[in-house]
């Protein structure tokens, strides 16, 4: 089994540089626009005169937001003129005035620049810029603002203070992303109980923990998500706690499997809610730990399940190629060459065509972002040349999906801020929608990076699969040979006798034990409740028998 | 001609591209996971829908009074898909008398007269006023929300669906034809692909002479029927 215990940080370069500087957008914007007459910029004194005069007619209620806005902008476009405080302020202007104007995101962007660009992040000035940062990360999905954020300002030991101990989780997510591990690991360790992102920061803690090979520390990180009393004072909502627990559940249930303690990881994987995200990979997963923990056939009933009509459009090569494992140990030759003929003939013609897709000379983020459209536009299979399940499964890993959340964010922003501009005003909305059309691009090119990266972890994992079907087919020629003869090959490793136990760890009187009435019909209240009911076959059996 | 073909297939893929890169929706950019079940359940075993159902019915009138009324009949029927379907019935009855009403005609009075001295020559029997119904034709349509399965004693497992009719009845009585608002409730058990025995309640609702006044009469009636779908 593969243990995919990565980190989900998105901070990624592309991203990094889209946080421009205002001096490059100011150069850009000047030379693509007449100047307008309105602006006095023959000095960094002049224009610090005007920014003021704007502000202070604007606060004494002698001009309209949408005024304001217009002289802003006006002179935004010679802010690469202006002393470095003034375009810090004039930044922050606008980020309050985009918030009003209902752009929130956008909002952000432009807090970020003037905290970015401030000699001090700290300074009073800046405190709307700090409180919009705050209030956006709460309802909107701009996480990766946050990291380029921290990734590029040092506090000095000093706190945020509307962010509070939250922000060493963005902190300690961009020391991640650089390779700062122990500062990362410091960062996320100094989070409150009380805080919003106590949990992802331990959920984070504890990757690096796995990746550090401190498995103990990592596992007593996960604890700390499900401790009643975390939960109880986290101030996230009852779904958001869940969905924390059960990535600290499937994560506590790999982590029990690597370090061979099956029993305690099929409880873990058990544990994760069949409503939430992570369902099938837990109930996959706990087939293996099924399987090494004695119980073949709860494993074999785990894969009838994972291989139901419900997810049939999930690509798992390695569903049947497990179940031909399990039949093999069982000395069930039959039904084992049957499952490696499944995994042959369900899987192979679709990887050959996605080969043939990886194979082209161009191929780019750009390309596989195309793909990727096509297939969330509803392209057939056929134009897409490629099977939708692999493609599906790809644009749905849990990495995916929260970078398609951030730029389906940035869209619906962009395509309001298109259709009304800023106070009803279309004509200086321009520089806004240049932001915009930049980060949107950034994770444009991200999300066909990342998709086009899932690919080709799939291809390489069919690839090992793929070797490993091949030596478990040699290996079933000669047992089958060894059984005609009277012999059993590695008898001695042979699973002779199946325990006749239903009631496991986990799987207590509390639930529902099904043996699956073979109708055909799966409903979903019974996922994860099938028992395969099989004998071993193994010879050394029937010896012990007679 | 081969590369024509092929030139007309880029230039379709391209305007493809350009027409979704327009009309993109921000929604199937974010997604959801495949890994929520689409339908609770997956590949049902037992299928209604356009397969005509022929059954028997066998039941009985409840809440009469003086009389006892049998209904045997045929029913004919079709589901659309799982959920929705129409049926017609034919039912004929057998109308009998009650215990209380061949009590009450064994009564024998001679009827009183405020005006002078009874006639001892004239005899009364009494009997109370009703209105059989001869024959009943029900056109409803179905809805059946409710499909499940029943754990016997933990024995055996049988599948039931739990369905709502409504519709309009024809009914042959001792006052005329008349027109009644079916509705009713039922519940079918399985046997098999193609057998089924069901349970059904009806109400038909319709108005009546009593005492020389209109009155609102609800037939109750619960019958018991056998039922195969074909294909």
């Amino acid at each position: 089994m593969r243990l995919r215990l990565t980190t989900s940080l998105l901070l990624t370069a592309t991203l990094a540089s889209v946080g421009m500087s205002s001096m490059a957008f100011a150069k850009k914007a000047a030379k693509s626009k007449a100047k307008p007459q309105v602006v006095d910029p023959s000095s960094p004194a002049a224009l610090h005169k005007q920014l003021m005069a704007v502000k202070r007619a604007y606060l004494g209620g002698d001009t309209n937001r949408s005024t304001t806005w217009t002289k802003l902008t006006d002179l935004h476009e010679y802010s690469a003129k202006m002393a470095m405080n003034d375009r810090v302020s004039l930044l922050s202007s606008q980020a309050s005035l985009l918030t009003e104007a209902g752009y929130p995101i956008l909002a952000s962007i432009y807090a970020s620049q003037a905290i970015k660009l401030a000699p001090d992040p700290l300074t009073s000035e800046l405190e709307p810029a700090w409180s919009i940062l705050h209030r956006v990360s709460e309802k909107r999905p701009i996480q990766n603002v946050l990291e380029i954020v921290a990734g590029s300002i040092d506090l000095q030991g000093r706190k945020i203070p509307i962010f509070g101990s939250d922000w060493n989780y963005f902190a300690g997510n961009a020391a991640a992303h650089n390779g700062q591990t122990e500062k990362a690991l410091q960062l996320y360790g100094q989070l409150n109980i009380e805080g919003r992102y106590f949990f992802p920061a331990k959920y984070q803690q504890a990757m690096l923990y796995i990746e550090s090979e401190k498995p103990a520390a990592a596992e007593d990180a996960l604890k700390a998500i499900l401790f009643p009393g975390a939960q109880k004072m986290s101030p996230l909502n009852e779904k958001q706690r869940r969905d924390m627990a059960d990535y600290a559940y499937l994560a506590l249930g790999r982590l029990y499997y690597e370090r061979q303690r099956f029993g305690e990881s099929t409880k873990m994987y058990r544990m994760v809610s069949r409503d939430g995200q992570n369902f099938y990979d837990a109930l996959y997963e706990q087939s293996w730990s099924f399987f090494m923990a004695g119980y073949p056939m709860h494993a074999l009933g785990g894969l009838y399940a994972v291989e139901s009509p419900f997810y049939k459009e999930v690509f798992n090569p390695e569903a049947p190629l497990l179940r031909a494992m399990v039949h093999y140990w069982l000395c069930r030759y039959d039904a084992s060459r049957n499952a490696l003929a499944d995994f042959m003939e369900r899987y192979q013609p679709d990887v050959e065509k996605l080969t043939e897709y990886l194979d082209r000379k161009h191929l780019d983020p750009e390309t596989a972002y195309s793909l990727f459209e096509n297939l969330v536009s509803g392209v057939s299979e056929q134009s897409l040349g490629i099977s939708r399940s692999i493609l599906k499964t790809a644009a749905e890993k849990d990495s995916m999906l929260l970078i398609r959340d951030q730029y389906a964010s940035i869209l619906e922003e962009k395509s309001r801020l298109e259709a009304k501009g800023i106070f009803g005003n279309k004509t200086r909305s321009n520089q806004s929608m240049d932001y915009m059309d930049r980060w949107a691009q950034a994770l444009r090119k991200d999300v066909g990076k990342h998709f086009l990266g899932e690919l080709q972890e799939m291809k390489r994992d069919y690839d090992r699969l793929f070797a490993q079907a091949e030596f478990l087919y040699v290996e079933l020629l000669m047992s089958e040979k060894d059984q005609l003869l009277g012999k059993e090959l590695h008898a001695s490793s042979k699973i002779t006798h199946v325990s006749k136990r239903m009631q496991v760890n986990s799987w207590d009187k509390q639930t529902q034990s099904w043996k699956d009435a073979r109708n055909g019909e799966y409903w979903w209240d019974e996922l994860g409740y099938y028992i395969e009911p099989v004998e071993s076959m193994c010879a050394v059996q029937s010896k012990a028998t007679k | 001609m081969h590369l024509l073909r092929l030139l007309a297939g880029s230039a379709a893929l391209l305007w493809a591209s350009a027409a979704f890169s327009l009309d993109l929706d921000p929604g199937e950019i974010r997604g959801k996971s495949s890994k929520e079940p689409v339908d609770v359940l997956q590949n049902r075993y037992f299928l209604k829908s356009w397969r005509p159902e022929l059954g028997l019915i066998a039941g009985t009138m409840l809440d009469e009074a003086y009389i006892s009324t049998r209904i045997t009949g045929l029913r004919l029927g079709l589901f659309f898909n799982e959920w929705l379907g129409a049926e017609v019935q034919s039912q004929r009855t057998t109308v009998t008398s009650s215990t209380d009403r061949k009590a009450l005609n064994k009564l024998r009075f001679r009827p009183y007269n405020p005006n002078g001295p009874i006639d001892n020559t004239v005899i009364v029997t009494p009997d109370p006023e009703v209105n059989a119904i001869h024959q009943v034709i029900d056109v409803n349509a179905i809805v059946a929300p409710f499909y499940g399965k029943l754990n016997v004693l933990n024995l055996a497992i049988i599948y039931t669906d739990i369905y709502a009719t409504g519709g309009i009845a024809m009914l042959d009585t001792d006052q005329g034809a008349k027109t009644a608002v079916s509705l009713g409730a039922g519940e079918r058990f399985y046997i098999g692909k193609a057998w089924s025995v069901r349970v059904d309640f009806k109400d038909r609702i319709f108005n009546e002479t009593r005492a020389g006044a209109t009155s609102r009469r609800n037939a109750k009636s619960i019958d018991f029927g056998v039922g195969y779908f074909f294909n």
